[in-house]
């Protein structure tokens, strides 16, 4: 039972990380009694449960994951979504709106046409089919205005903060309007162009500096420096 | 070879050209590298894991790891005509073959991890060169693999065992071979071989071979870490709280599935000439891809593969299994139980209605 790597320390694939008894959780393989890194990350030791924390990495679809996605293509009562993953989600018409849906009386490009963007949740998603989206449920829907901006998946925690700490400083501190998805994507709408390259400018150095601790300190000192 | 023992460039016989590697050189790709290896310059970029198409290809249970491995038209003395050569095709193939060894594939099934592997400079042994790359660019993208691999050719130059051959070295030598090996799995995921070997020049070329690889993959190591330890080292670690511990941990640790290793293929060949009698290697892919347009003639390959101490090896299923609980009926309610942090801060925001008419 010996730990070999301190705590968020950053690893690189192969590293051994322990030895012994423990519980184990992404980024770790375990071989004979020997815990290794297969990821390029942080190392997390938090109860006797060790993780890797990846620094990079594109999205994985989870169930109950609310994600932003781009129309990509109309079918009778379906759409394909765009979701940045490895599969494209499907929103069936039923899963749309919570009022009925006939094809012959109805056009689905009238509800969601290709380039829209969608904020939807996803409710079924397996290893053999593809993730479904709904988009019936509140507070879910197309998105109006505002930009979006990508941002890596893995960063997405740490743009929240703690019971959404960080987050609530940027819309504060730009008077704006942000949507954090986990798929990476992020919406902002603020009062003029001005406020949302502020929100842009925090963002990127969330990404760049998410590895290293003190990061809501240098965050609002960003914002407080650069109003107007 | 001159009296000092030196080779045409000035190194000893078991001495690497200098190596430099770069991770994160292109920006729109998810993963990137830039490799220095003597003259050679190679540039990897990643892509992935996406959309496999055509679909038909795909696998039910993996992901598809596709190698393009291609060299410049200026790479050469003279010049290379642009469209993608036997030799590439073949390259880029085996490549393939071996990264599937090495990639934990079955975390993404039916969709396609791309790798594009660019030759811009050349001077012998680019396709160890282009693995270094691989190796640095799949790790810089935040796919998972079991192992760093490592690739480079020992080769025989005026009846000495030598590592790394250059271009010059490799058109008057009588030997190469080329290994690709991760060394904490100590496996063999590519092992090609060129030429007439005897059975200590190939034990001896085998070991300076591996050896040199230790050498590779901590260089390819302190490339991965140096990008995010500079950025710590310039701000300075503050030690005023643990919020980069903040996340959510899986609660669902305690199933995990196995992985299964591949275990090894017999490729035992036995030519004419010399024969190897008993190598042990431990090996995770089929050996015996041999490559290069003279080595029908010439190659005699035999390698008596042995399986040692592969020992069972788990993975956390947490990143592609679905913890029951969470999985609602379809046009069922969303449960609130189960919001995260991203949704309870975003109440105050409007939302347009469907439209419908």
């Amino acid at each position: 039972m010996t730990i070999i790597v301190e705590d968020s320390e950053i690893v690189v694939p192969g590293d051994l990380l322990a030895d012994g008894n423990y519980k184990f959780g992404e980024g770790i393989v375990k071989r004979g009694n020997n815990f290794y890194s297969s990821l390029v990350g942080v190392f997390i030791i938090r109860n006797e449960f060790l993780q890797v924390r990846p620094l990079k990495g594109r999205y994985f679809p989870n169930v109950g994951d609310t994600v932003i996605g781009f129309i990509e293509d109309t079918n009778l009562t379906s759409w394909i979504v765009n979701i940045r993953g490895p599969y494209s989600g499907i929103l069936l018409a039923s899963n749309a709106s919570r009022r009925r849906f006939d094809p012959i009386r109805h056009d689905a490009r009238k509800i969601f046409d290709v380039g829209d963007v969608i904020k939807a949740e996803i409710i079924s998603f397996d290893r053999t089919r593809d993730p479904q989206l709904a988009t019936k449920y509140p507070r879910l829907g197309k998105l109006e205005g505002g930009r979006i901006l990508e941002t890596n998946p893995h960063h997405i925690p740490r743009i929240i903060g703690k019971q959404g700490s960080m987050i609530s400083m940027i819309k504060q501190l730009t008077n704006s309007n942000i949507m954090v998805a986990k798929n990476g994507r992020i919406w902002i709408k603020a009062n003029n162009i001005h406020d949302e390259e502020r929100v842009v400018e925090a963002i990127n150095q969330i990404s760049r500096e998410a590895h290293v601790s003190g990061l809501t300190d240098r965050i609002s000192e960003l914002l407080n420096t650069n109003k107007n | 070879m001159t009296e000092e023992n030196l080779r045409p460039d000035g190194r000893t016989a078991k001495q690497l050209r200098e190596l430099k590697v770069e991770v994160g050189v292109l920006d729109r790709a998810d993963g990137s590298s830039k490799v220095n290896l003597g003259k050679n310059l190679v540039y990897a970029s990643v892509f992935g894991p996406r959309e496999l198409h055509p679909k038909h290809s795909s696998k039910a249970n993996k992901a598809n790891v596709r190698i393009n491995y291609r060299m410049a038209t200026f790479s050469v003395v003279d010049y290379k005509r642009p469209f993608p050569s036997r030799r590439e095709k073949e390259i880029s193939k085996v490549l393939s073959e071996a990264y599937e060894s090495v990639v934990l594939t079955k975390f993404f099934p039916r969709s396609a991890i791309d790798v594009h592997v660019e030759i811009f400079q050349s001077d012998g042994g680019t396709r160890t060169a282009a693995s270094i790359a691989i190796t640095a660019a799949l790790a810089d993208a935040g796919i998972p693999m079991r192992d760093l691999t490592g690739g480079i050719a020992a080769g025989i130059y005026q009846d000495q065992v030598v590592l790394d051959l250059s271009g010059q070295e490799d058109m008057k030598g009588t030997g190469d071979l080329p290994l690709l090996y991760s060394p904490t799995i100590d496996e063999v995921s590519l092992f090609q071989l060129d030429g007439l070997f005897t059975f200590d020049q190939f034990k001896e070329a085998f070991e300076t071979a591996k050896s040199g690889i230790i050498q590779i993959v901590k260089v390819i190591q302190d490339a991965l870490k140096e990008k995010y330890l500079k950025i710590r080292d310039e701000i300075g670690i503050s030690s005023d709280d643990d919020d980069l511990n903040e996340v959510m941990v899986h609660e669902d640790e305690d199933d995990s599935i196995n992985v299964e290793v591949t275990n090894s293929v017999d490729t035992s060949t036995p030519e004419t000439a010399v024969t190897v009698e008993a190598a042990e290697i431990t090996t995770s892919q089929e050996t015996g891809a041999m490559e290069s347009e003279n080595s029908q003639e010439t190659a005699n390959e035999s390698a008596t593969v042995q399986t040692n101490n592969v020992e069972e090896e788990t993975v956390s299923n947490a990143w592609y299994s679905v913890p029951s609980g969470q999985i609602k009926p379809m046009g069922g309610k969303p449960s609130d139980d189960n919001e995260d942090d991203s949704d309870s801060i975003l109440r105050d925001i409007e939302y347009s209605n469907l439209s419908e008419d």
